[in-house]
């Protein structure tokens, strides 16, 4: 009897048909992974199964036991645990009461706060994840978050785990640590579906691996005889071949003064501490200058200070103009895009775009004042069209429906429609700062965007690339700069280690 | 000033249970701006059972339930229909404004007031049974919210639905009743002004208290402890502005105005010397659809 079971699974969104007759099975004690492109269906699969999407058609049985479509609370019963890519927790609540929402232990009327705290502390411990189970759950790394989600899950009696792309917010040590968790939940019993599009860790973490395409079910091979090469081949369909993409070369340009030159910068973060103390480095037009470090030791803050959003003190200059001061370029976010820098942010759906507008509208934002978008004073329909089809054709995003809501696309296809804009939609950039442009992304939209940065750097743009990820890090970038505690640790080639890199990361000399 | 203070807990009522009733509501996560019909509603429907059952404690029972009558309209437009809240709030209000007062004429054949009704009993102090139930329920909710799972769900719904479905509460059932007891408790807060302090409906009612309720709940940073807290305040500034209304001297009277405004003025200075600090619950006012992509 498999663990999991779905079968025949259709599920619509609109006009887009996100998953297609699927049907798939995890057995007890195994991993399978589930890998795709970005808007394969990988997401919207995992809705399906465990009841927070309505199947258009199709069965979903855990443990043999068919389940009520559209009822995530059946789901739980039957014992299905699903971790969402974005984390399903009350950020205001504590540990434990994330954990026990929804089936709290009572003692009459009350909750049974003593009985549910021990329960969520044992929990933890068994699965040797450590966790303190009184602490507020918006004060937490990603990783913690992503503890409480599993400890949630586990508490709950989940003999079948869902992990929707575990490993696309956590850093090299942090993965590392979370596919060892996964073999031993799988060695005690329990079903594991893995979703990913990294091919390394599915390859290293799965039992099974099953491949979706644009919402269809490709092949199912045992991991033992699957080869990287193979499985990219069928993640990518024929037509999304990348490799052909023209890359360049960079050419750093020999005048004195570089494109971007940050020296001695300070600022703090939201909540008023210290995030970047005494960050000095330059950029030269042409390059592409790799930002490592583990989240949080100021990455954030310095793309805010650049793109405007924050002020800092210490000095900023754009081909030696001033950024700071009340005529600086960096004042203010329409000043810093007027002065051709443009923003690829860590979060898209509160910094990027406006889900409820249709693709050529968000495409439009930004530059909706200018041609081809706008015409004197009105919008220039047929122009802003033309552009955005055009847009959408060279960043293939699925499905190139201008009247189609961006809420409405998969993460990936959203990320492109981030990147079509701020890189091709306006005039040539002199500086563009990508944070984490590819995360959530496959394989072949992660190349289209990194040749999309190199091109924009081949045209003249300083290029800052802000990752978590030192493969992505090593592929696109020239230099790579590392951040510790606001400060840069030190500087190294793509060429250099983990090791190297990963002692810098953690603030040693290399 | 003694009499002002002695006065708090007999005009306290209203305002209390309205506020209450707001904090309900929105910590689900449905914006609530439809208090003020719901008195109005609870007022008069309580003022007519007492005339006509004799009862004023009947009467109490028909202003709860056409508070939770009036809610149940809430309900239905910005849970099920996913109309936007504020909308639907204020339509409410219009609607009670305009249909009471045509209820009023038609039940009484009055456009002002309607006949004495029986009103309920008073203490020594002019209390009624009321001004221990606007104590005891601060404290009531703030355990249901502190200490049970109802709570527990309740918090996680107005900050987070997406992840309290996930966990298997029932968002919408859960919002539903909220706005059900919201306006059960408006009700009971209107049906307070007539019944319990009045003796009679008023065209007028609740002049402005379901707002001043509203701002008490801000005020209070949406917590039973400190929207009642404000809630008794407020009650105490109201009481005073009467005590200044029966003043002969000129100068109270002007005084007057400064205290009717001072609950809202007090609300926005909060607002803005709190700014950032003060956060009404994550998803309030957010309808929630069950597919939408987070």
């Amino acid at each position: 009897m498999s663990a999991l079971e779905l079968r025949g699974i259709v599920k619509r969104f609109g006009e887009v048909a996100a998953v297609d007759g699927v049907t798939l099975s995890v057995r007890a004690g195994e991993v399978l992974a589930v890998v795709g492109e970005n808007g394969a269906g990988k997401t919207t699969l995992v809705g399906v199964a465990c009841g927070l999407y309505r199947a258009d058609a199709g069965t979903v049985r855990v443990l043999g036991r068919e389940l009520p479509p559209g009822d995530p609370r059946a789901a739980i019963e039957a014992g299905l645990g699903a971790v969402h890519q974005h984390f399903m927790l009350v950020p205001p609540l504590r540990v434990w009461e994330n954990v026990v929402l929804g089936r709290e232990p009572r003692r009459l009327f009350a909750l049974d706060s003593a009985r549910a705290r021990r329960e969520v502390a044992e929990s933890a411990e068994r699965s040797g994840l450590s966790l303190d189970v009184d602490a507020r759950v918006e004060g937490l790394s990603v990783a913690a978050q992503q503890r409480v989600e599993i400890v949630k899950q586990l508490w709950r009696g989940a003999r079948v785990l869902i992990l929707d792309e575990p490993t696309s917010v956590l850093a090299p040590g942090e993965i590392d640590e979370l596919l060892r968790t996964v073999r031993a939940l799988a060695a005690g019993g329990r079903g594991v579906m893995f979703i990913s599009h990294k091919l390394r860790e599915v390859l290293a973490v799965a039992d099974r691996i099953a491949v979706l395409r644009r919402g269809r079910l490709v092949q199912v091979t045992a991991a033992s005889e699957a080869s990287a090469v193979q499985l990219a081949e069928a993640v990518m369909s024929a037509s999304e071949d990348w490799s052909s993409t023209p890359t360049s070369t960079p050419t750093p340009s020999s005048s004195s003064l570089p494109r971007l030159l940050v020296r001695d910068l300070h600022c703090d973060d939201a909540r008023g501490r210290p995030a970047l103390r005494g960050l000095s480095f330059r950029v030269e037009a042409g390059e592409v200058l790799g930002i490592a470090g583990v989240d949080g030791n100021g990455q954030s803050e310095l793309a805010e200070v650049l793109t405007g959003l924050r002020r800092p003190r210490g000095v900023l200059q754009l081909d030696g103009q001033q950024g700071l001061g009340p005529r600086g370029w960096a004042r203010n976010p329409g000043a810093a895009r007027k002065s051709g820098i443009v923003h690829l942010p860590e979060d898209r759906h509160g910094r990027a775009l406006c889900l409820p507008l249709t693709l050529e509208e968000n495409l439009s934002l930004g530059w909706q004042a200018r041609a081809p978008y706008a015409r004197a004073a009105l919008i220039d329909r047929p122009g802003r069209r033309r552009k955005a089809e055009e847009l959408m054709a060279e960043f293939r995003v699925h499905p190139p429906a201008p009247l189609a809501r961006a809420g409405d696309l998969s993460g990936g296809n959203q990320q492109k429609l981030v990147a079509a804009r701020e890189l091709r939609g306006g005039p040539q950039p002199r500086v563009v700062v990508a944070a984490h442009p590819t995360r959530g992304l496959d394989v072949g939209a992660a190349r289209l965007v990194h040749a999309a940065l190199r091109s924009a750097a081949a045209g003249g743009a300083a290029v800052l690339l802000i990752s978590l990820d030192l493969d992505e890090l090593r592929a696109a970038a020239d230099r790579i700069l590392v951040l510790y505690d606001g400060r840069a640790a030190g500087e190294a080639p793509p060429t250099a280690s983990d090791e190297s890199l990963g002692r810098l990361m953690l603030g040693q000399a290399a | 000033m003694s009499a002002a203070l002695s006065g708090v807990l007999e005009f306290a009522p209203p305002l209390v249970l309205a506020a209450l009733g707001g904090v309900l509501s929105e910590r689900a996560g449905v914006v609530n701006i439809g208090l003020e019909g719901m008195m109005r509603f609870g007022a008069f429907a309580a003022a007519v059972g007492a005339f006509f059952t004799g009862s004023p404690w009947l009467g109490l029972a028909c202003g709860a339930l056409a508070g939770a009558a009036a809610a149940a309209a809430h309900a239905l437009l910005s849970l099920r229909y996913r109309a936007d809240q504020v909308v639907s709030g204020i339509a409410l209000n219009l609607v009670a404004l305009g249909l009471v007062t045509f209820l009023l004429e038609a039940t009484f054949g009055s456009s002002g007031v309607s006949p004495p009704v029986p009103a309920l009993p008073r203490d020594a102090s002019g209390r009624t049974a009321l001004a221990w139930v606007a104590v005891a329920l601060p404290i009531l909710l703030h355990l249901v919210f502190a200490r049970t799972p109802l709570g527990l769900r309740i918090r996680a719904t107005g900050e987070n639905p997406h992840a309290a479905a996930t966990a298997g509460v029932r968002v919408l059932r859960l919002r539903a009743g909220c706005v059900l007891g919201s306006g059960l408790l408006a009700g009971l807060g209107g049906a307070a002004l007539s019944v319990g302090i009045l003796g009679q409906f008023d065209a007028r009612m609740p002049a402005g208290q379901g707002f001043m309720a509203l701002a008490a709940m801000v005020f209070g940073r949406w917590t039973p402890l400190g929207a009642a807290a404000a809630a008794f305040f407020f009650a105490a500034a109201d009481a005073f502005q009467r005590q200044l209304s029966f003043s002969v001297h000129a100068a109270d009277l002007r005084l007057q105005g400064i205290f009717l405004a001072l609950p809202y003025a007090l609300t926005l200075l909060l607002l803005t010397a709190g700014a950032g600090r003060i956060r009404a619950p994550a998803a309030d006012g957010i309808p929630y659809d069950p597919e939408g992509r987070s």
